[in-house]
């Protein structure tokens, strides 16, 4: 690694099935400015579920930080992993801010993966890298959401560089699906109507499940292109999962978007819908 | 290599591969450019303009990458970084019809430089795609051409992001009501585009690959769900 000064915040989860036949959080290693409140289990529609938020007790990404999370289920486990609030980057003049991710499920297990939206600020530069390992029968929904700044400030594409990546493999190696996002304000303008057009807030999903609910959820699922909101919907290959891109006006909209998808996902997967927003979220 | 480099041989070979007359059935794609209409995405020349330069962006920091790394592999003699190029570009395209235009294309650009101009790589990728063994994705096949066919790397950068604008202008034609002059001349236009890109993403390796044109990815899903059905994309 290169040199760099800033924080170094390490997250480790694991989570396993009980006796009992509860999913539960049986590894947690942290390393502030991560931090993770116990699991809880609120969800009515699956009261076994884990929901863990991740918090981070040093305010925004600033320049040098690095973040490592690290996410397991085991076999048959289940959970719901959010964060507490946006993640802000903040203004930076040299380096940038990075967070590295794996998230790897074994067979049968379903991971939700709900966070708030990255906001980066005006001369920001971010990378984030989520490797997910899932095995043939497990289901994982993944998603972000990104603005287009701190709008409250007039930041609107100020920021120097946001890179997002994404890659998907089965636990013997081979890929599923790579993608990646890479942003350079600089380089070409985001607000190009090829790019986002008016559209102020992108978000992406990426749902690996089996092919024969990759089919449902392809019949259920379709493109959107209001003025309010526009969705893209495209298969992976050997329909192994979706990959969906949003565009809205707000992380709002797009966020509730996002909760409405995961929850027709995991009615396919679990047989229940998502328990309704927090009315305080 | 059975190729002369001599510089109008090499211009001779790069007209002819970039023709739309070579058949690799470019002409039945529209690169979602059909969707796009239909759902009224794009409406006239100004917005069909925009629409072309997402796509050559989107194709130079993906579909470019592999073909630069692929011709460059090949040069090195390194069979295995070609087929790793193509199966790395292949894990990055999503929605079917993407898959399949890159596919059907790839497999007939090696199958016709394999019958006019067989090298040893070249049989050792027209059996491995005949085989299901190897992807053969269009621009691993451009890259195996253009090496062929003695075609240096930029000239091949060049003709490959001619190839996209010319696929969707082309389908214009038969979508919207313009003139062949109107789509000329967007032509003409966006051609210094392709030194910008080179000098942008010429270099990047294939971990630096990556793909944002949200209006056509929209455009390309509304298209596989959508009954406008005079392309295959």
């Amino acid at each position: 690694m290169t040199s760099w000064c800033g924080k170094y915040g390490v997250l480790e989860m694991g989570f396993e099935v009980d006796s009992s036949g509860r999913s539960v959080l049986s590894h947690l290693h942290r390393e502030v400015p991560m931090v993770v409140q116990q699991a809880l289990y609120f969800d009515e529609h699956l009261p076994h579920l884990p929901c863990i938020y991740i918090l981070s007790s040093g305010g925004p990404h600033l320049e040098g930080d690095r973040y490592r999370v690290d996410i397991r289920l085991g076999e048959g486990a289940m959970a719901q992993i959010l964060t507490g609030a946006a993640t802000i980057i903040a203004p930076m003049e040299h380096s940038g801010a990075e967070l590295r991710q794996t998230i790897t499920l074994g067979e049968g297990a379903y991971l939700e993966w709900l966070p708030q939206a990255i906001i980066p600020a005006a001369r920001s530069r971010y990378t984030a890298h989520t490797e997910m390992v899932v095995a043939p029968s497990a289901t994982l929904f993944f998603s972000e959401v990104v603005a287009c700044g701190r709008l409250h400030s007039g930041e609107r594409f100020d920021y120097r560089e946001l890179e997002l990546r994404e890659s998907v493999f089965r636990p013997n190696g081979s890929a599923i699906a790579r993608a990646g996002a890479r942003i350079v304000p600089e380089e070409f303008s985001p607000s190009e109507r090829a790019f986002m057009g008016s559209f102020t807030h992108f978000g992406s999903i990426v749902v690996v499940t089996p092919p024969e609910i990759c089919s449902k959820l392809l019949s259920l699922l379709s493109p959107n292109v209001s003025e309010e909101l526009r969705m893209s919907v495209a298969s992976l290959r050997g329909n192994n999962g979706l990959s969906l891109r949003l565009l809205g006006h707000s992380s709002e909209r797009i966020l509730r978007e996002i909760r409405d998808i995961c929850s027709m996902v995991r009615q396919e997967v679990k047989g229940a819908p998502l328990q309704e927003e927090f009315p305080w979220r | 290599m059975c190729s002369d480099t001599s510089t109008l041989l090499s211009l001779f070979r790069l007209a002819w591969i970039s023709d739309s007359a070579l058949p690799t059935g470019a002409f039945s794609f529209s690169l979602g450019l059909e969707g796009a209409v239909e759902s009224g995405l794009v409406s006239d020349l100004s917005s069909l303009e925009e629409y072309t330069i997402g796509a050559l962006y989107g194709a130079a920091e993906c579909d470019g990458v592999a073909m630069l790394e692929a011709y460059r592999a090949i040069a090195d003699g390194d069979h295995t970084r070609v087929k790793d190029a193509d199966a790395h570009l292949l894990s990055f395209k999503a929605g079917e019809e993407a898959r399949e235009m890159t596919l059907r294309m790839g497999r007939r650009l090696i199958e016709l430089i394999h019958s006019i101009c067989p090298t040893p790589l070249t049989e050792e990728f027209y059996g491995e795609v005949v085989e299901g063994t190897t992807a053969g994705c269009y621009p691993t096949a451009q890259a195996l051409a253009g090496y062929a066919l003695g075609i240096g790397e930029r000239a091949l950068y060049a003709a490959h992001l001619y190839g996209v604008a010319n696929t969707i202008l082309s389908a214009a034609l038969r979508l919207m009501r313009l003139s062949h002059y109107d789509t000329q001349a967007i032509i003409y236009r966006l051609s210094p585009l392709c030194e910008r890109l080179y000098d942008l993403y010429g270099s990047r390796t294939m971990e630096e690959m990556t793909s944002f044109i949200p209006t056509l990815e929209l455009a390309a899903s509304l298209h596989e769900r959508g009954i406008g059905r005079l392309f295959m994309n």
